[in-house]
């Protein structure tokens, strides 16, 4: 138990020293393994132990089926985003809500919801739809705080709203059927979306000037913008509902929804051998990054499994006799502190492992802790000072002031709090439709 | 003098920076591609004419490990590995260089280490002559693409470390990746 605390001290050190993650977890993993083995199991071949797992767990998660998903799932996001679609699925949200007071915002949120249905990353997802989005609001006089909040809280369901690398990830450090955190995360996004949009409505019936209503539209207009974006809910439904019917495996439906994108893409003419290496080539850089990361987070997993951390919390937990709720709310404030100051995927792969087996033990459903944990990281994404989709804005729009931004974020931050706490005091909303499941 | 090496360093860097950014980047997205439609025809096959592709899965996994090694590479030389800024505004201007040439140097061992071992795995891969269950595709040829590409990677951290000090080493910002 000292040994693992001292090696999360020394890794948190590495991390501040900006070391980059991967290489932080893997160093502090391998040390951390070959000491334990050493000094505490009298294992004097400990750094050989150590330093073969090493290759071992390079070649392992390399060649791991259920994590080829990742890869398939970031290609389709990219080759929606290449097909121009983020612009359709704005106007298709515009068109049937621009006349609201507010209506712009209500777009962007709606919009984001949609787009985080074929894109499995809040950044990915932050930063597409501003290009669309904001040029708009800012035609209709929206105020900038209103503009840029709505689209980096929108963005952030792009992790929670399936498909969704962070779900992946966590689906596989704890053993749970991705397919099930997938479906699982529908209701808390669609949740999330209504209480994005009352947020919007309760910001501009307060203060009428952030966000002035458009025009209305015709409805031959509405009809058009829907006509261009149906190709993309078609494919969205055929993936989730191949996975929710048991038709196939997330890495299938991953593969069938990338090789739709693909024909959308390229039916619409927005293919050019160009775009297409260049769309590859940065799912590769992606991936590259994503799994250099999960192999020191496994690394060091391993560490501080022999070292006893998660053994030695639960232990404390049972003995200390605590409310399981009061465990839940412990481990929520833990998340939110850390995520002031870790990047998402990071929190996650840094603190599921030590917290999983005791939340295990408690009684409590992996799959609504996984959304719990989700909705968490949501959260840390637009709390500052390191909300990582507010950073992503101010690259996409240099203009606009770090403080406004979060001013604007205010609002939906509350919402977020709300949908928290739903999903928290009642599991129903994230186990419901994986019951359903067969 | 000073002048040849310099041309000579940037003739070198410039051909790394094919290697890293051309030749393994295309061959990785060409695994991608291949990848997508190997999941894709593997579906199709079993579930409209029930006839699954042949140890699909199996051909699945060796290409994601193709691509992910023959990206890290590309990603290591663009420094484009997570890492947490936050304290950045507070380190000293004096203490940068030391601070950068100290990071560069733990992922040099990390690198290195991952190599090495690799390395050390394909030795012991061809000795046993290790297949896949279905295929039988040896996986002494998979594994050295993997000790290969680490070890291209650790040269590319190596010369960060002695002719950018730290920086990333293609100077061109061609960082289209997203972070």
């Amino acid at each position: 138990m000292e040994t693992s605390l001292i090696g999360f001290a020394v890794l948190m050190f590495f991390i501040f020293f900006r070391v980059p993650l991967g290489v932080a977890m893997a160093s502090v993993g391998v040390l951390g393994f070959a000491y334990v083995q050493v000094f505490e199991f009298n294992n004097p071949r400990g750094m050989d132990a150590a330093l073969n797992m090493v290759s071992q767990i390079a070649f392992e998660t390399g060649l791991s089926y259920s994590l080829s998903v990742v890869p398939l799932f970031v290609l389709m996001g990219n080759f929606i985003t290449e097909a121009g679609l983020s612009r359709q699925l704005y106007r298709a949200a515009y068109t049937c809500l621009g006349h609201f007071r507010g209506g712009l915002a209500l777009s962007t949120v709606v919009s984001c919801g949609a787009f985080s249905a074929v894109c499995g990353s809040s950044m990915a997802t932050a930063s597409t739809m501003a290009k669309v989005a904001m040029p708009e609001m800012r035609k209709y006089k929206y105020a900038d705080s209103l503009a840029t909040g709505s689209i980096a809280a929108g963005g952030t369901l792009g992790i929670l709203i399936p498909p969704s690398v962070i779900l992946v990830v966590y689906g596989i450090m704890t053993e749970s059927d991705i397919g099930k955190l997938f479906i699982a995360g529908l209701l808390p996004g669609l949740i999330g979306i209504i209480l994005y949009m009352l947020a919007v409505t309760v910001t501009v019936s307060l203060k009428p000037e952030l966000g002035p209503a458009a025009e209305k539209s015709s409805w031959s207009e509405r009809l058009s913008s829907i006509k261009d974006v149906w190709a993309i809910c078609l494919l969205f439904a055929t993936v989730m509902g191949g996975i929710y019917l048991g038709v196939f495996t997330p890495t299938e439906a991953a593969g069938i929804g990338a090789t739709g994108s693909f024909f959308i893409t390229l039916v619409r003419g927005k293919m050019t051998i160009k775009s297409l290496v260049a769309t590859l080539v940065s799912t590769v850089r992606t991936t590259a990054m994503l799994f250099f990361l999960v192999m020191g987070a496994v690394l060091f997993s391993n560490f501080i499994n022999i070292a006893g951390l998660p053994d030695a919390l639960k232990d404390m937990v049972l003995n200390m006799d605590l409310s399981p709720v009061l465990v839940i709310m412990m481990i929520i404030a833990i998340y939110v502190i850390l995520g002031c100051v870790l990047e998402s995927m990071s929190m996650i792969l840094l603190t599921v492992p030590v917290f999983y087996p005791m939340v295990e033990t408690l009684g409590f459903d992996l799959i609504w802790f996984g959304i719990l944990v989700v909705v968490v990281t949501e959260i840390s994404l637009i709390t500052p000072p390191v909300g990582l989709n507010v950073f992503v804005l101010r690259t996409v729009l240099p203009d606009v002031k770090l403080s406004t931004i979060f001013k604007g974020v205010f609002p939906f931050w509350v919402a977020d709090i709300v949908r928290l706490l739903l999903i928290a005091l009642i599991p129903a909303i994230s186990l419901f439709l994986p019951s359903m499941l067969n | 003098m000073r002048n040849i090496s310099k041309r000579i360093v940037e003739l070198s860097l410039n051909a790394l920076e094919f290697l890293y950014g051309r030749i393994l980047a295309y061959v990785a997205a060409f695994a991608m591609l291949v990848m997508m439609f190997v999941t894709f025809v593997d579906v199709v096959g079993r579930d409209l004419f029930s006839s699954p592709l042949p140890g699909g899965f199996e051909v699945t996994e060796f290409l994601l490990a193709i691509l992910i090694f023959l990206g890290l590479p590309m990603v290591t030389a663009a420094n484009e590995h997570v890492d947490v800024d936050l304290l950045d505004s507070t380190v000293p201007e004096y203490l940068k260089p030391i601070q950068n040439i100290l990071i560069i140097l733990i992922n040099i061992m990390c690198f290195g280490v991952l190599s090495w071992m690799l390395w050390k795995m394909t030795i012991q891969t061809y000795e046993y002559q290790d297949t896949t269950a279905i295929l039988q595709i040896p996986y002494t040829g998979l594994v050295a693409l993997m000790a290969m590409c680490s070890s291209l990677s650790t040269a590319a951290l190596v010369l960060m470390l002695f002719v950018r000090r730290g920086k990333p080493l293609f100077s061109d910002g061609k960082n289209q990746g997203s972070k």
